[in-house]
């Protein structure tokens, strides 16, 4: 019977997080929970390793995976085993994506030293999130809340907006300026974002003329300023 | 019946869950916007209710939603009034938006605001502009003695 042997040391993946494929686990316990070197992250690959209900393989196959090779006896069996691998650390990352990124992300914007109010509104988003699980039928977006994030930090001087959730779970700020101006955005997935503007007619304020569009989070601010004119308001 | 639009002076109450609603207590223009699959925003037709007065309304649209809908203490209850709202919004942003009649047997009030999604938060923004009234969703608990 033909015998292969794989070496996991080499079962690198391109993501750097995954690092913990080779060898032995050795949690690290200096990072934040939900980060892929936490203790959370390692119980949640390991729990996966022993219990094989919840991916379909053998809890033989499954048992070896901590260790630094394991011996087949089919390259057949090799393939699987390789799969089933991939599926555990598939689901494990997504699992991380979905429920640690979040808390991630808050600590990012809550951490930073250039954006002002960051603490105020990580404050805020957390307790937004905490009311959405409450909910019990949104779950806050990560992609949106990625996307604020990088907002804030493409503009970082800006003042403290209302911070609220679309129905879908996004992210919707909203900074209220003099005469009835406007700034609304809408954080989506992939640095998108939807917005609405209001300003009021330069020869006859009385009227508010107004705007909205998809732009991306790297232009939306240069697009609001041509439309409002000076932002001073908006900034802090 | 159904599909029917409601009278201009009548008016319509739209439940806002806590996330849609900014921390002073404010809604946001969340309220307004579509949940993904839904075609129209599910609002209580205050008339229709048949109550006496506008407290009475309220607290029968209440009773409605707390069927319905998780109503976290939070949440709150805008009213709108429906010629001034679809009026506003067709000056101000020049989309046409309706209210219409849509009774369910257990929710006879039941009604939908349609048109939203040819600019959601645009209109959202514009409907925001035209609340007339904004109440807790949920009856307050008496505060301790």
């Amino acid at each position: 019977m033909m015998t292969t042997t794989i070496q996991t040391e080499n079962s690198q993946m391109d993501a750097g997080s995954c690092s913990f494929l080779s060898g032995s686990i050795s949690p690290r316990t200096d990072e934040a929970p939900g980060h892929p070197h936490s203790d959370s992250f390692l119980r949640t690959i390991q729990d996966a390793a022993v219990a094989p209900d919840t991916w379909g393989g053998d809890a033989e196959d499954l048992a070896s995976m901590g260790t630094t090779s394991v011996a087949m006896p089919t390259r057949d069996a090799t393939e699987t085993v390789c799969a089933k691998r991939l599926r555990i650390v598939f689901r494990a990352t997504e699992d991380w994506k979905r429920r640690g990124e979040l808390d991630h992300l808050i600590g990012l914007l809550q951490d930073s030293a250039e954006i002002r109010c960051g603490e105020k509104m990580a404050r805020r988003v957390r307790a937004l999130r905490q009311m959405a699980l409450e909910e019990g039928d949104t779950e806050m977006g990560t992609d949106s809340l990625r996307s604020f994030f990088e907002f804030l930090t493409l503009n970082p001087r800006l003042r403290y907006p209302e911070i609220s959730l679309t129905p879908d779970g996004d992210i919707y700020a909203r900074w209220k300026g003099p005469q009835k101006m406007l700034l609304s955005i809408h954080f989506l997935p992939e640095s998108r974002v939807r917005y609405v503007l209001f300003a009021p007619d330069r020869r006859r304020p009385a009227l508010i003329n107004r705007a909205s569009g998809t732009d991306s989070v790297y232009g939306v601010f240069q697009t609001a300023a041509r439309f409002l004119g000076p932002t001073d308001w908006l900034v802090q | 019946m159904t599909g029917d639009p409601l009278p201009q002076g009548d008016h319509v109450a739209r439940f806002c869950k806590p996330t849609c609603c900014n921390d002073d207590g404010s809604v946001a223009a969340g309220a307004f916007m579509l949940r993904a699959g839904e075609s129209y925003l599910s609002v209580q037709w205050l008339e229709c209710l048949c109550q006496a007065d506008r407290a009475a309304q309220i607290e029968a649209a209440r009773e409605a939603f707390g069927k319905r809908l998780k109503v976290g203490r939070s949440a709150k209850m805008a009213v709108l009034n429906v010629g001034m709202t679809c009026s506003h919004v067709m000056r101000a942003s020049g989309f046409k938006i309706d209210m219409h009649h849509q009774p369910e047997p257990a929710d006879p009030a039941h009604s939908g605001i349609f048109g939203i999604g040819q600019d959601e938060e645009l209109i959202a923004e514009t409907i925001l502009e035209t609340i007339k009234e904004v109440h807790p969703a949920r009856k307050q608990d008496p505060s301790p003695l």
